[in-house]
């Protein structure tokens, strides 16, 4: 199969079961709430090393949030609802509510829910106080700038980790070109996040590694540099550059149209083929065929 | 289509009238309405004697005329939606836990007292006690939400310990009593000594009011509790201004008689 | 049988009469019930008192005692006791909303009246349950520390007096408790000490304070005392117009007493939502009882309101606001405020029931009006039904509940019965319903 000129390999991603959690941050404008939900989603690039991955989603109109401020979105995802849970605390606790005029309300309806409000509401030393308005509680901290409202409790619910792009390029700055055309197509699907630094990650990794303690190690297969050397290398000799786009999403149905589009604003002069990783399909629960959703299937 | 009963005879003593709710009219006929106990006084009536009945009864109820005597209509309601066209008399919607009363007109004294959920929403007045606590007892409203167009009487929310009321009037004297929590918005004047024994709970009024030797004025600021608070009391029909939405209030913590947990919010002029 | 009833007379039937024109009695005009006055009846049956009798005790015998009306009427025509009786009880099984008002009676006329309001289907409330719900709304939410007389006599070393001078209604109240003597604990009179707040000293009080205070301020002030009490900062200066320093004074010497009490009479409260500063009083002593003794003394129990109040609640376990109507006991302060209900005409009959005084009937519309009244009453000739009924320590036996409430004392009567005890014209008009 072939996009604008670029083959795309019949291959499939292989994505993950995991739990994921949305957050509406508010604040008094929007550059605080992007302030806030910049350092929340900072350093949570993947579970391996960060326990948790998030983003940003997407801006919220001041007359969409509850508060009538304008708001931002923040997606994170984690191995469990419990890990979730933690991580939640952690950021909000640390990133967002030490920002300020924020305000942090959840943004996903569930009947699984993890508390985070409800433990935040100790920083108050006893001067908190909880307010009930339309079968949602939020807890009200006192801080130095007035208070910071955050919701009791989060939803969260099952969702897709891990569903991935490979971009094979001849030359770095057209790969680049080609995935950040990508990650501005993707990121207009609703709820998706490209965990990676603006959404794309140059060192792949594969499970395993020589070393004993080492978990993952480098892509040698998608290596360049390695192709002469690799028994694994999947590279033809025109290859220069290898860049991956991952995708964490709520719906296996918006990770899906995200990696549709992505695929679709990726096929650029100068990029050889498109193709996805995966593991044998043994690992993960998901796998996410490429030609079928090129062809709409 | 839903049971009607329409005044046909207005009541000279009070009428006792927790049969009119939506779950105990459930299922029956109009005739089958018409023959249910009603106390008028010291002995026994039925509905029919004073209420012309069409319909049947399928979850929805309305009430037309001015029954600003027949009291405890919607006593105890758990579920459904009653409607009044005109006026509704004492303990409307007393002691109830679910469902929506809408009243066109106004209503009497002791509206939701001892409420557990549900919605009540009053276009007109209402009086006195609303959302309170019947004598006696520590704990009022529980749950729930009141909201009133016009203005309400004495002792609004006394003793309240979770819930929503919303006056877009002025509300009288002692507004909050003994509140142990929840959140009271008058959006005009508060009258003489609001929240006195407060404990916990916010008082809200966007109209300056005199305050209590025992609270203590703290600061000015822009509470965003309150942005959720009037944004969803906006969505529930109550005119609340932007100025009220985005403004500075002050705040003063009290009362000192009790735990000085509980706040008065003043929208600054 | 005469037409005034004249002849039967008879206490609660529990002890035989026994009549005393002179000699030593006890007084029914206040709610301290005062046992040590002296009566002398004349030929005519006007009861005069001395010895230590007080002016409202001796204004209170020769009222009731005088001439006056001694016939039953019905429309303001006169008639037989029967016809009256059978009168009251077809007005009362009409209605469709009864009121029996007024109470000014003794146990055994309350009980009766509560017998009749069962079987009639009617509201019960006291002609002073405005004055007396001060009180009990407070002590219904919060709860009351309270004390006796002669716990107050032999201990109290500081009185706080509350929006009263006492004396205008209790008169010898400072004279029975300050009374120079032996006190149990070794306490002396002459180091007892008062404080009146909101009003002037009445004489025979102890040494004396005052700190002026409008009474309407009173709530305020005593709030802020209250706070003050619990050791709150507060950042006003003044309260009730009362400077805090002297508020903080103030709750530094009743931390200091050994037996302090606050007294009050909730009929001087008169101003809106003086159950506010009652319980304000009740917050404050909770705090000081951690430690000290400092109890309330609400004096009350004139017209037998506390007397209406007991038996009503060992009855039925209310106060009074009461409705009968269901065919159960139903309380609600606010529903059945009888002065509410008459203003939106919601009462369709009165039975106003004034045996110690000439309680004032209120404006009861076009609702018929039975009264059971002394000889001076004032609504009898236009009163649907009239019927004289006795005085109880002067026709007739009987008990009432002293303002403590712990103690209640027998009356005997003081003269040859003119009268028939209002128990008895009760019982007679509950008969008589039965065969309507």
């Amino acid at each position: 199969m072939q996009v604008n000129g670029v083959a795309v390999e019949d291959t499939f991603a292989e994505a993950f079961a995991m739990f994921g959690a949305r957050v509406l941050i508010t604040a008094d404008s929007e550059k605080w709430a992007m302030a806030a939900a910049r350092s929340m989603t900072g350093f949570a690039t993947s579970v391996i090393g960060c326990k948790c991955e998030a983003g940003i989603e997407r801006i919220v109109p001041a007359a969409q949030t509850p508060d009538g401020r304008p708001g931002v979105t923040v997606l994170l995802f984690a191995t469990s609802a419990e890990s979730a849970g933690k991580r939640l605390v952690e950021r909000v606790g640390q990133c967002v509510m030490t920002c300020p005029t924020t305000a942090c309300y959840n943004a996903l309806p569930s009947d699984t829910t993890v508390v985070v409000g409800g433990l935040l509401r100790y920083f108050g030393d006893g001067y908190q106080a909880a307010k009930l308005i339309d079968g949602r509680r939020f807890w009200r901290v006192p801080a130095m700038d007035g208070e910071f409202v955050v919701e009791e409790s989060f939803g969260v619910q099952a969702a897709i980790g891990g569903g991935n792009l490979l971009i094979l390029g001849e030359d770095t700055a057209p790969t680049l070109a080609a995935v950040e055309a990508a990650v501005d197509a993707m990121r207009e699907v609703q709820g998706v996040i490209l965990p990676f630094p603006d959404g794309v990650v140059r060192c792949g990794s594969k499970v395993g590694s020589r070393y004993k303690t080492v978990i993952a190690s480098t892509n040698d297969a998608y290596c360049p540099t390695l192709r002469a050397v690799s028994s694994a290398t999947r590279l033809t000799q025109e290859i220069g550059c290898v860049l991956e786009i991952v995708i964490d999403g709520l719906e296996l149905g918006q990770v899906e149209e995200a990696m549709r589009r992505g695929m679709k604003a990726a096929a650029r002069p100068g990029v050889r083929q498109i193709t996805a990783g995966n593991y044998g399909g043994n690992l993960g629960q998901y796998k996410i065929g490429l030609h079928a959703l090129m062809s709409g299937t | 289509m839903s049971l009607t009963l329409t005044l046909k005879n207005a009541p000279e003593v009070p009428l006792e009238a927790e049969a009119i709710s939506p779950e105990r009219l459930e299922g029956m006929s109009a005739s089958q309405a018409a023959g249910v106990a009603v106390l008028y006084g010291n002995r026994q009536a039925q509905l029919g004697d004073f209420f012309g009945i069409e319909g049947t009864g399928d979850g929805e109820l309305r009430v037309v005329g001015d029954c600003g005597r027949v009291k405890r209509i919607g006593a105890a309601m758990s579920r459904g939606r009653l409607l009044v066209e005109g006026h509704a008399g004492m303990h409307l919607g007393v002691g109830m836990s679910g469902g929506a009363i809408l009243v066109k007109g106004d209503a009497g004294d002791s509206v939701g007292m001892e409420m557990l959920g549900g919605l009540v929403v009053v276009e007109g007045n209402a009086g006195h006690l609303l959302g309170s606590t019947i004598r006696g007892g520590r704990v009022g409203m529980r749950g729930g939400e009141i909201i009133v167009h016009g203005s309400v009487g004495n002792e609004t929310g006394s003793g309240m310990r979770r819930g929503l009321i919303a006056v877009g009037g002025d509300a009288g004297d002692f507004t909050g009593v003994n509140m142990l929590a929840g959140t009271i918005v008058v959006l005009g004047h508060l009258g003489w000594r609001s929240g006195a024994g407060l404990k916990r709970g916010s008082i809200v009024s966007g109209r300056p009011a005199e305050i209590l030797p025992t609270f203590r004025y703290a600061c000015a600021y822009r509470p965003v509790m309150l942005r959720l608070v009037l944004a969803h009391l906006r969505q529930r029909g109550l005119p609340v201004s932007d100025a009220q939405l985005r403004g500075r209030y002050r705040r003063w913590s009290g009362d000192a008689v009790e735990t000085n947990r509980g706040e008065i919010l003043l929208l600054e002029q | 049988m005469s037409a005034s009833g004249r002849g039967i007379s008879s206490d609660d039937g529990e002890e035989p009469q026994r009549r005393r024109g002179e000699g030593v009695c006890t007084c029914p005009f206040c709610g301290l019930l005062c046992d040590d006055i002296t009566a002398e009846a004349s030929k005519l049956g006007v009861v005069a008192v001395s010895g230590r009798a007080c002016e409202l005790s001796r204004a209170g015998f020769s009222r009731q005692s005088a001439a006056g009306l001694d016939t039953p009427l019905i429309c303001g025509q006169p008639a037989v006791l029967e016809q009256a009786v059978a009168a009251a009880a077809g007005i009362l099984h009409r209605a469709g909303q009864p009121l029996i008002g007024g109470l000014g009676t003794d146990v055994a006329g309350m009980r009766a009246a509560l017998e009749l309001a069962d079987r009639c289907g009617a509201v019960v409330d006291h002609a002073n349950s405005s004055a007396k719900f001060r009180n009990l709304l407070a002590f219904q939410d919060r709860g009351a520390i309270t004390t006796t007389l002669s716990e107050v006599r032999n201990r109290t070393d500081l009185f706080v007096v509350i929006g009263t001078d006492v004396a205008s209604r209790f008169p010898r109240f400072f004279e029975r408790v300050c009374a120079p003597g032996e006190t149990l604990f070794d306490l002396r009179n002459a180091d007892r000490r008062a404080v009146f707040v909101g009003a002037e000293p009445s004489a025979g009080a102890p040494p004396s304070e005052t700190i002026p205070c409008a009474r309407q301020d009173l709530p305020d002030l005593l709030s802020a005392l209250a706070a003050s009490i619990a050791g709150a900062k507060l950042a006003a200066s003044h309260a009730g117009a009362v400077s805090m320093d002297r508020i903080r004074e103030l709750a530094a010497r009743m931390s200091a007493a050994r037996y302090g009490v606050v007294a009050w009479a909730a009929a001087d409260l008169d101003f809106p939502h003086a159950e506010l500063a009652v319980q304000a009083i009740m917050r404050l002593l909770i705090t000081l009882n951690r430690t000290t003794r400092f109890s309330a003394v609400p004096l009350g129990g004139n017209e037998a309101d506390l007397t209406a109040d007991a038996v009503l609640l060992w009855q039925v376990g209310f106060p009074f606001r009461t409705s009968f109507a269901s065919g159960a006991a139903n309380y609600d302060p606010y529903l059945f405020d009888s002065r509410r209900m008459l203003a939106r005409r919601e009462i369709d009959a009165v039975l106003w029931l004034s045996a110690l005084s000439d309680l004032p009937v209120p404006a009861t519309s076009d609702a018929p009006l039975i009264l059971l009244a002394g000889p001076t009453a004032e609504a009898a000739r236009r009163a649907d039904v009239f019927i004289p009924v006795g005085t109880p320590g002067l026709d007739h036996a009987g008990h009432m509940i002293r303002t403590d409430k712990v103690m209640s004392l027998r009356l005997a009567p003081t003269r040859r019965p003119q009268r028939a005890p209002a128990a008895q014209i009760l019982r007679s008009i509950s008969e008589a319903m039965k065969s309507c």
